[in-house]
C-alpha cells in the first residue's frame, strides 16, 4: 500500500490533535480536578498512535503508546496527576509534534525520545492516589457512580473490514470474556443491517484496566479504535460534552460532512477566479460599448455567475481565528513562567473566520506582540503588588467581527508604554523633531514602528528575537490593515489590528487625479461629500472642514502624490475615509465608481513614502496603485 | 510442538489451499473433512487444536457443525471460511460459538492472522 | 561550439554609453510598456508595468548611470533578476546577444564618467569596448530592506 498520500492527511490530522492536547494541559493545569481534560488527551493520544502505526512511523507511535499509558494510569488512578506530571505531558507533546513534522518530512527513523519515553514510563509507575482520577476531587465525583458499575467503550472497526458486521460481533465477544457487556448501541441485532458502519459503544464491567481492556477487544482483528469513558452511559452517542470541551478539541468530532482540501489546491482555484474577475470586468467595459445587444445581455450573466463563483470560492477559504490562537495559550504559559510572571490569559471571539492567507500571516505578528506584552508590559507579580493591583496580570487576545473586517485586539493591564522615554529616546536617534512636546498614541506607534527602534531597556532574550513593531506593521499594512496603540501608564497596553476579512480581491473605489488613477479600499470609506461645499477650517494649522460638527482634517491626493497633469476642476469630491476613530477627507478631482480588483503584492522602491498597501491591474491592462488607508488619516 | 488442524471444505481445492497455507507455517493438518457430518465425527475422533470450517458443505452445513462441536467442546477453537455476502451465515456461526472467520479469496497473512487470534 | 570558458552577453545602449551585462540575469527583451507613476519614489524610477499579467518595477538606466536618453533610440525594457528581485530596466535600445570567451572580458578598470563601483568588467567585440554592469551594485540603492532614518514627520494629535 502506498501510504505517501496519507501523509499530508496524517500530518494536518496530527497536528490538530496535538494543538488541542496542549489546550487541554493547559486546561487541566487550571482546574486540576477536570477528567474533562485527562479524557480527551487520552483519545488524542490514542488517535495519534493509531495513525503514526498505520503510517508506520514506529518510533513515533511508541512515544504515543507511553504517552497515552501515563494517561491511561492517571485516568485509572494508578498514577498521580500534577504540576510535574503536566509539565512532561507537554514535554512529550513536544516531542510528539517534532516527530510528527520529521516523519512527515521523510520518516522518523531519525527521532529519538529515548529520555523521555524513560520519564513517562517512571511516571505512569509512580504510586498512585488510590482511587480513579486524576484527583481526590475527582475521584470522588466517580465514585458517585458506583451503584452502576461499567464503563462505556467504543469500538470502531476498520472501514475495509470483510464483513464488518461479523467483526464487530467478534470483538463484542471479546469484551464479553471479559466481564459483563450491556446496553451495545447499536443492538447487536442489526450490526449485519446495511448501513452498520462498524462503530457501536456499549457498558463493560470489569475488573481490568483500560489498556487491558482495549489490548484484548483489539485482538478480534480489523479493530480501528477502541476508547473507553471513565464514566458511565448516557446516551449512545460519543459524549463531549460541548460546553467543556474547547472548540478544538470538538472540532475532530464536529467535521463530519466535510472535506479536507489542499490550500495549494484552493490558492491556485482563487487566483484563477482572480484572472476571471480581471477578465469579466473587460468584457464588461467592452458591452458597454454594445449597450442593449446580446453581448451586453451575455455579459451581464457572466458578470452575476462570476461574482457568485467569488464569493463561493472566498468563503471556502474562510477559518476560524482559532486556528491561530489555539497555539498561544501554551505560549504565554511558558513565557511567563520563564520570566516569573503570572498570566491569566484569555481570548474571545475564536470562532470568527477570517480569510486563510491572512490568517497564515497572522500568527507571528500577534505572536510578537503577545511577547511584548508578557516581557514588557505586565509586571512581576511584587511590583503589581506593590502597585495594588492583583498579582496576576491579565493578558485578553479578542476578535471582533466589523462589516467587512475584523478587529484584533492584544490588551494587558501591565506598565503601559513609558512616553516620555520613548519620546527622549526618539529625539536622541533624531527620530521627531525638538520641538515635539508630547507623543499621541498615532506618533507613538511610528516611533514604535521605527525599524531597529527597540522598546526594551535592555533587549531580552525572549522578544529581542523575532520580528520587531516594524515588521508587525508592515505585515499588516501588506494586507491592506491597520494598527493602532492605546496606552495608559500604570493601565496598561492594547493594540489593536484591523484586517479585511479577505484580500485576494479588494472592493476598491476608483478616484481619478489629472490623468492618473488611484484606488481607495471601499472597506475604509465612511461616505463621499462634495468636498467644495463644505465650510472649511482649520485645526493645528493644517486645514480641515466641518462635516456634521466634527472636524476632520484634510488630505489634498493631488498635492501629496504631486500630480501635475490637467486642471482643477470647480467642484471636486471629497472622500471620509475612517481607520478605527480616525478620519480624513480625501479630496480628488472626479471618482470613477466602485470594482473589485485582485490585489498583486507592491515592493515599493526604497525612498517610496509608504503611501500604498498594493497595485493591481485595472480592467484596460493599465496598472494601478491602491492607497494606504491607514496612511492618509 | 505444532498445532494440530482438521480442515472442512467440499472443494478439494479450497482444502489443498489451506492445507498448504497452514502447512508452510508450521501447522499440522491431521484430518480432512468434505461434509458437515464428517467434520463433527473427525473431531471427535482427532480432538484438533483449530477447525477450519467451510460455510456452505453437503449433508450437513458448516454452522449446524459447529453448533454440534461446541455443544461437545465448548472449547473447540473453529476458524470460518467464507466468502462476501455471507455475513448473516457468519454472525450466525459465531454466535453458534465459531471464534473467528476468514473471507475467500484467501490471503495467506489474513489467514495466519485470524487463525494465531483463535489460537492466541 | 563554445568552449565552456565563454559567456553569453546582452550589449545595450543607455544613452551615448554601450553597455552589456551578463545574459544570465537578463530574463527578457521588451518593446517599451505603458507606465504608471509611483508618487513619491526616487527619479531613476519610471514606474510600474503590466507584462503579461504580472507587475514589474521599470527602472531607467539612464538616470542610474547619469546619461542622457538619445532621440534616436526607441527604447527598450529589459527584464532583469536582480537578488530575489525581478525588475524591469529602461535603457536606449538593446543592440546584440553574443556569447564571447571569457579571455575577452578585462578586469574592470575606470572609464570616464562611469562609478567604477557599478562596472563588473570591461568587454570587447568588433574593436568596441562596452562596459559589463553590475546589475545588483546598479540597482541595490533602490531595492533592499527600508533603513532610512529621516525623521517622521510630527502630526498633532487628533
Amino acid at each position: 500500500m502506498d501510504l505517501n498520500k496519507y501523509t499530508a492527511l496524517f500530518l494536518a490530522e496530527s497536528r490538530e490533535h496535538l494543538t488541542s492536547c496542549n489546550r487541554l494541559l493547559l486546561d487541566w493545569e487550571r482546574e486540576p480536578g477536570s477528567t474533562v481534560a485527562v479524557d480527551g488527551l487520552f483519545r488524542a493520544i490514542h488517535s495519534l498512535k493509531g495513525m503514526a502505526a498505520t503510517m508506520g512511523y514506529g518510533r513515533l507511535a511508541d512515544l504515543a503508546h507511553r504517552t497515552e499509558h501515563l494517561l491511561d494510569a492517571i485516568r485509572g488512578g494508578r498514577a498521580p496527576g500534577g504540576a510535574g506530571v503536566i509539565d512532561l505531558l507537554l514535554k512529550a507533546v513536544d516531542a510528539l509534534e517534532r516527530g510528527v513534522d520529521e516523519a512527515a518530512a521523510g520518516g522518523d527513523a531519525g527521532f529519538d525520545a529515548e529520555q523521555l519515553a524513560a520519564a513517562l514510563e517512571a511516571a505512569a509507575a509512580a504510586p498512585g492516589t488510590g482511587a480513579p482520577g486524576p484527583t481526590d476531587t475527582a475521584s470522588g465525583a466517580i465514585a458517585d457512580h458506583g451503584d452502576e458499575p461499567g464503563r462505556v467503550v467504543r469500538v470502531e472497526i476498520r472501514r475495509d473490514s470483510p464483513l464488518i458486521g461479523a467483526r464487530a460481533l467478534l470483538a463484542l465477544r471479546r469484551a464479553g470474556q471479559l466481564g459483563k457487556v450491556s446496553g451495545v448501541m447499536p443492538p447487536e441485532s442489526g450490526f449485519d443491517a446495511d448501513g452498520f458502519d462498524g462503530r457501536f459503544t456499549f457498558k463493560l464491567d470489569a475488573p481490568l484496566s483500560e489498556s487491558e481492556l482495549v489490548a484484548a477487544i483489539e485482538r478480534a482483528g480489523d479493530v480501528a479504535s477502541v476508547a473507553v469513558d471513565a464514566d458511565t452511559m448516557q446516551t449512545a452517542e460519543w459524549r463531549i460534552p460541548a460546553a467543556a470541551v474547547p472548540a478544538a478539541a470538538a472540532a475532530p468530532a464536529a467535521r463530519s460532512g466535510q472535506v479536507r482540501v489542499d490550500r495549494r489546491r484552493l490558492d491556485a482555484l482563487m487566483s484563477q477566479v482572480g484572472e476571471l474577475v480581471v477578465a469579466r470586468n473587460r468584457l464588461l467595459e467592452m458591452a458597454q460599448q454594445d449597450s442593449g445587444g446580446e453581448l451586453e445581455a451575455v455579459g451581464a450573466r457572466i458578470s452575476r455567475l462570476v461574482s457568485d463563483l467569488q464569493t463561493e470560492i472566498i468563503q471556502a477559504r474562510m477559518t476560524p481565528i482559532w486556528q491561530v490562537f489555539d497555539r498561544f495559550p501554551r505560549a504565554v504559559r511558558d513565557l511567563a513562567r520563564q520570566l516569573g510572571k503570572q498570566v491569566r490569559f484569555e481570548m474571545e471571539g475564536e470562532g470568527i473566520e477570517i480569510d486563510r492567507a491572512i490568517l497564515d500571516e497572522l500568527g507571528d505578528p500577534l505572536l510578537h506582540l503577545l511577547r511584548n506584552a508578557v516581557d514588557h508590559g505586565l509586571e512581576g507579580p511584587d511590583e503589581r503588588q506593590r502597585k495594588g493591583k492583583p498579582g496576576e496580570g491579565r493578558l485578553l487576545l479578542s476578535a471582533e467581527r466589523g462589516h467587512s473586517s475584523v478587529a484584533i485586539r492584544i490588551q494587558d493591564d501591565g506598565r503601559g508604554i513609558d512616553r516620555a522615554a520613548i519620546l527622549a529616546k526618539a529625539k536622541r536617534e533624531g527620530l521627531v523633531g525638538a520641538e515635539v512636546s508630547a507623543l499621541s498614541d498615532d506618533l507613538l506607534l511610528r516611533v514604535l514602528g521605527r525599524p531597529g527602534f527597540s522598546t526594551a531597556e535592555q533587549v531580552s532574550s525572549v522578544s529581542g528575537r523575532g520580528v520587531g513593531i516594524d515588521v508587525v506593521l508592515t505585515r499588516v499594512r501588506a494586507h491592506g490593515g491597520a494598527v493602532e496603540i492605546s496606552t495608559t501608564p500604570g493601565g496598561g497596553t492594547t493594540f489593536t489590528i484591523r484586517l479585511p476579512l479577505t484580500l485576494a480581491i479588494l472592493r476598491v473605489l476608483t478616484a481619478r487625479i489629472g490623468d492618473e488613477r488611484y484606488l481607495l479600499p471601499l472597506s475604509y470609506v465612511a461616505e463621499t461629500i462634495e468636498f467644495d461645499l463644505q465650510p472649511s477650517t482649520a485645526v493645528h494649522g493644517r486645514e480641515a472642514i466641518v462635516l456634521r460638527d466634527r472636524v476632520i482634517p484634510t488630505v489634498h491626493l493631488r498635492a501629496l502624490l504631486g500630480v501635475e497633469t490637467g486642471v482643477v476642476p470647480p467642484r471636486r469630491p471629497g472622500l471620509v475615509l475612517e481607520v478605527g476613530d480616525r478620519r480624513s477627507a480625501v479630496v480628488v478631482d472626479a471618482l470613477m465608481g466602485q470594482q473589485e480588483v485582485v490585489v498583486e503584492p507592491f515592493d515599493a522602491p526604497r525612498g517610496t513614502p509608504p503611501l500604498f498597501s498594493g497595485a493591481t491591474i485595472l480592467a484596460d491592462g493599465t496598472p494601478a496603485l491602491i492607497l494606504d488607508a491607514a496612511a492618509l488619516v | 510442538m505444532s498445532h494440530t488442524v482438521l480442515v472442512c471444505d467440499d472443494a478439494i481445492f479450497m482444502r489443498t489451499m489451506i492445507s498448504d497455507i497452514l502447512t508452510q507455517a508450521g501447522f499440522e493438518v491431521v484430518g480432512e473433512a468434505e461434509t458437515g457430518v464428517q467434520a463433527v465425527e473427525k473431531f471427535r475422533q482427532l480432538k484438533p487444536d483449530l477447525v477450519t470450517m467451510d460455510i456452505v458443505m453437503p449433508d450437513m452445513g458448516g454452522i449446524d457443525a459447529v453448533r454440534e462441536i461446541c455443544r461437545e467442546s465448548p472449547e473447540a477453537k473453529i476458524l470460518m471460511c467464507s466468502a462476501m455476502g455471507q455475513q448473516a451465515l457468519v454472525v450466525e456461526a459465531i454466535q453458534a460459538g465459531a471464534k473467528d472467520f476468514v473471507v475467500k479469496p484467501f490471503q495467506p497473512s489474513r489467514v495466519l492472522e485470524a487463525v494465531q487470534r483463535v489460537l492466541g | 561550439m563554445a568552449d565552456s570558458e565563454s559567456v553569453r552577453v546582452v550589449v545595450f545602449q543607455v544613452g551615448n554609453l554601450a553597455c552589456g551585462m551578463l545574459a544570465g540575469g537578463a530574463r527578457e527583451i521588451l518593446a517599451p510598456l505603458p507606465t504608471t507613476r509611483i508618487p513619491g519614489a526616487p527619479d531613476a524610477v519610471l514606474g510600474i508595468v503590466n507584462v503579461r499579467g504580472s507587475l514589474l518595477t521599470v527602472i531607467d538606466a539612464h538616470r542610474l548611470l547619469d546619461r542622457a536618453p538619445l532621440p534616436e533610440h526607441e527604447g527598450a525594457l529589459l527584464v532583469v533578476d536582480a537578488g530575489s528581485r525581478r525588475i524591469g530596466l529602461a535603457v536606449g535600445r538593446v543592440d546584440d546577444l553574443f556569447e564571447i570567451p571569457a579571455s575577452q572580458l578585462e578586469a574592470r578598470e575606470a572609464l570616464p564618467g562611469v562609478d567604477i563601483r557599478l562596472v563588473k568588467a570591461v568587454g570587447r567585440r568588433d574593436g568596441l569596448h562596452f562596459v559589463v554592469l553590475d546589475t545588483e551594485a546598479l540597482l541595490a540603492p533602490l531595492l533592499g530592506a527600508e533603513r532610512s532614518s529621516s525623521r517622521i514627520p510630527s502630526t498633532p494629535g487628533d
